[in-house]
């Protein structure tokens, strides 16, 4: 009680107060809906900013699944120019094959999409995914293989290399 | 104001949500994923890493990569489960007084600290993502989590600068997210089927008047999503051999795709009813590179993981036995964890439960979206929910003859407090140690320590007078504090269990089985232990009835008492005596005395205060032991 006297200014006797305890109860309610209101307020402004954040993220995101959905064709073109039978080297069918996966690449390029550097690179958690390890002397975390490539679009990774490591001089 | 987040930190993966505009909303990570690895790591720069960055690093740097580290906390070294943990982790785990520490780079780390670092990282992601501070979250654990991994938990929480509000059950933060708690009409009892990425739980809950109580847990360990998956990889490296005839499972970069492709195709085929894994030049042998291609069915795909959810059907039925439930019990099943998206194991759940699961909340994130709401409740955005959960074990302190005396037992709704008047063993005793139990053995030693403290400056009494008032208070979180208080002098000392030892549901499950088993020993135990009580009391009665009232008492009934003191002494001296031969000469010793003590009582005014302090003729419980007030006031007044 007397610290709600406290809180009164001075033409407003305790006693009038007392009197009326419905303005407790009505202050409370007051003090609960304005918190509420904040809260809800906040809310949408954080929404609003996010929505607006995600829309104009959006274009990149469906680029990027797409993108990243197409990744193990590009992979299995690649594997195939590392197969090629020898005797087929200079065939020109094969040559016509070697021109799609440029082709592909260079659309790639054209969207934003880059390929991430990893054989010989020191390893780097951030772009990198390691497979195996393997120790040796030195200090340096350095790949030696690439298991899978790794993409980045727009600097975003979209898929870490998978990489074997040696720690290296 | 903040927002209060809510966290899920898992064994394998963490998530976290909160509430936004009434709903609940996951809060994805600062790398756009929607879970976190569970998974910690300093590099040789000395940087520190959380999440998916540490765990594409791990096989470069295994010793400085702390993971699972859910499994150590609040854990004491000594633990079976430690022990087995130190096999099986890349990391160092060590020793440090009975608790646990870990190696990272050149430090040692305790569990809570590593913990504290992945709440850390999604404290910071989800601060981000609000545009505010967040200084406020609930957090999950496992139902079978005691009481020093639950303060173990919070404790990360405060050091990763996080006010944790509630510490609650997994399962009832599932049940949370599906609204079971908003049907107030009738009592529901629900299943709650947790899969993993490398445990499996199961909890059965009953919910009534908003109040939700686990009534059971069960599970295993070690069983999860990841034993699928190496189960489809190690067939579909049988069955290129087959048709190939070149074994790959020692070539890394084919192994990853296969391994990459299974998961794939686990998940797809949710969905589908066959895929089309298609691996061409997986490897390449002398004749040049091969190809795979093969037609996984569902069909197939469940034959080979059958085993598997075959394993999660034990679990349910104990869990539903414990709780003292049948099949047609259960009102509702909820889901959670990646691999119950699994139809098989959906349709499984439906075998055991006699309904079908509910489906609609992503079951990777309705453990995290449950605590947003019940951070909600705490806010006061959602105000309907009362939420209270239960102790998983029994909690009692070690009383005379190696007995535990339970305080509150298992499954008891928290918060809960209990008090009960203790005494002591021997006249002028100035100390009681209180040995703070947990377990649902009647003998002490065959339940677990969780810590110990003297009560001293107890004034000189006789045994049994002085009235030791024993509190046992677990809050909301679970965290159990236990006072003791001299009632004579006021003096009190108390303890809060904290990080010290712990128990995992394999310990609690192995501690409900072990009460079984041995109950029928114990109970024998405590028979002759509260038997050789008695008789010893009715001994210490006698002679001090022999003493202090020397004078009133014939020489015959001198000589009656010594003779029956004597023979009962023999009884009680002799360690092999059993209950029924320490109840008879606690019989005939009472027999004996009984009509000398009556003369007392005819004799004008006695002053025999002690008489009523023990019932020495009745088959008095522990439980009945403590002394009435009123014979303090005889003696004081």
């Amino acid at each position: 009680m007397n610290k709600d006297k406290d809180d009164h200014p001075k033409h407003l006797k305790p006693k009038s107060h007392k009197a009326d305890p419905q303005l407790d109860e009505l202050r409370q309610q007051l003090q609960d809906l304005t918190e509420a209101l904040q809260r809800e307020r906040a809310d949408s402004i954080n929404l609003r900013r996010r929505y607006e954040e995600q829309l104009s993220a959006l274009s990149s995101i469906v680029k990027a699944e797409i993108i990243y959905k197409l990744l193990p064709v590009i992979d299995n073109f690649e594997r195939s120019l590392k197969h090629i039978p020898e005797d087929l080297a200079d065939n020109d069918y094969v040559a016509g094959i070697k021109a799609i996966v440029k082709q592909f690449e260079t659309v790639l390029a054209e969207l934003g999409v880059e390929r991430i550097n990893s054989v010989g690179e020191e390893f780097d958690p951030l772009v990198h995914e390691a497979v195996s390890m393997d120790e040796g002397d030195g200090t340096r975390e350095i790949i030696t293989d690439e298991l899978q490539p790794g993409y980045k679009l727009n600097d975003r990774v979209i898929r870490h290399a998978k990489v074997k490591v040696k720690m290296s001089e | 104001m903040g927002k209060i987040i809510g966290i899920d930190l898992g064994t394998t993966n963490s998530a976290m949500a909160v509430m936004q505009a009434g709903k609940p909303e996951i809060i994805p990570n600062s790398e756009g994923a929607r879970t976190t690895p569970s998974v910690v790591a300093i590099n040789k720069n000395g940087e520190r890493l959380v999440g998916q960055v540490a765990r594409r690093q791990s096989v470069t740097n295994s010793k400085n990569t702390i993971y699972e580290v859910k499994r150590l906390i609040g854990r004491r070294f000594e633990d079976k489960e430690v022990q087995r943990d130190i096999k099986l982790m890349s990391y160092d785990i060590v020793k440090s007084g009975t608790s646990i520490r870990v190696k990272m780079g050149d430090k040692e780390y305790s569990p809570e600290e590593i913990s504290a670092m992945i709440l850390g990282k999604l404290k910071a992601d989800a601060e981000s993502f609000l545009g505010e501070p967040v200084t406020e979250a609930v957090i999950t654990v496992p139902a079978y989590f005691d009481d020093s991994q639950r303060q173990a938990t919070k404790d990360a929480g405060k050091i990763a600068g996080l006010e944790v509000k509630r510490i609650i059950n997994e399962p009832t933060a599932a049940a949370l997210a599906y609204g079971l708690d908003k049907d107030n009409t009738k009592d529901e009892k629900i299943a709650v089927y947790d899969l993993g990425g490398g445990t499996f739980d199961v909890s059965i809950l009953e919910l009534g008047e908003g109040v939700f109580e686990v009534k059971s847990t069960n599970g295993d360990t070690h069983l999860g999503g990841a034993d699928f998956d190496r189960v489809i990889v190690d067939f579909l490296i049988a069955q290129f051999k087959a048709e190939q005839g070149v074994d790959i499972s020692n070539d890394k970069a084919a192994i990853q795709r296969l391994r990459d492709e299974a998961e794939k195709a686990k998940i797809e085929l949710s969905t589908t009813n066959e895929v089309n894994i298609n691996l061409p030049f997986l490897t390449a042998d002398a004749d040049g590179p091969k190809h795979y291609e093969y037609k996984l069915t569902r069909s197939k795909l469940e034959q080979l993981v059958a085993d598997l959810i075959q394993q999660t059907k034990i679990p349910c039925e104990k869990a539903l036995k414990d709780a003292g439930y049948t099949t047609s019990d259960i009102n509702a099943v909820v889901l959670v964890g990646g691999m119950t998206r699994m139809p098989a194991v959906q349709e499984v759940v439906k075998q055991i439960f006699g309904k079908e699961p509910m489906k609609g909340v992503n079951p990777d994130e309705v453990v995290a979206i449950g605590a947003a709401i019940q951070g909600g409740v705490l806010q006061g955005d959602v105000k309907d929910v009362l939420l209270l959960d239960v102790t998983p074990l029994s909690l009692g302190i070690e009383t005379m003859g190696g007995v535990m005396t339970r305080l509150i037992s298992r499954n008891t709704t928290i918060p809960s407090s209990k008090s009960e008047v203790f005494s002591t063993a021997a006249d002028n005793q100035p100390q009681v140690e209180i040995h703070v139990l947990q377990g649902e053995r009647d003998i002490a030693e065959g339940n677990k320590s969780l810590g110990r403290f003297i009560l001293d400056g107890i004034a000189p009494a006789p045994r049994g007078i002085p009235q030791i008032e024993v509190t046992f208070n677990i809050d909301a979180n679970g965290i159990l504090n236990v006072t003791a208080k001299d009632k004579g002098t006021g003096k009190e000392q108390s303890i809060t269990i904290t990080g010290s030892g712990n128990l995992n549901k394999d310990d609690v499950e192995k501690m409900a089985k072990e009460a079984e088993i041995h109950a029928e020993e114990d109970k024998k135990k405590r028979e002759a232990v509260e038997a050789r009580n008695m008789l010893d009391n009715a001994i210490y009665q006698a002679e001090k009835l022999k003493r202090e009232q020397k004078d009133k008492i014939s020489e015959d009934d001198a000589k009656i008492i010594d003779e029956s003191v004597a023979a009962a002494k023999k009884v009680a001296e002799d360690t092999s005596s059993d209950k029924d031969a320490l109840v008879k000469a606690g019989t005939e010793l009472s027999e004996k005395m009984m009509p000398i003590g009556a003369k007392m009582y005819e004799a004008p005014k006695t002053e025999d205060a002690s008489k009523p302090t023990e019932p020495d003729t009745t088959e008095s419980k522990k439980d009945d032991e403590p002394i009435e007030g009123e014979v303090v006031d005889k003696e004081e007044g």
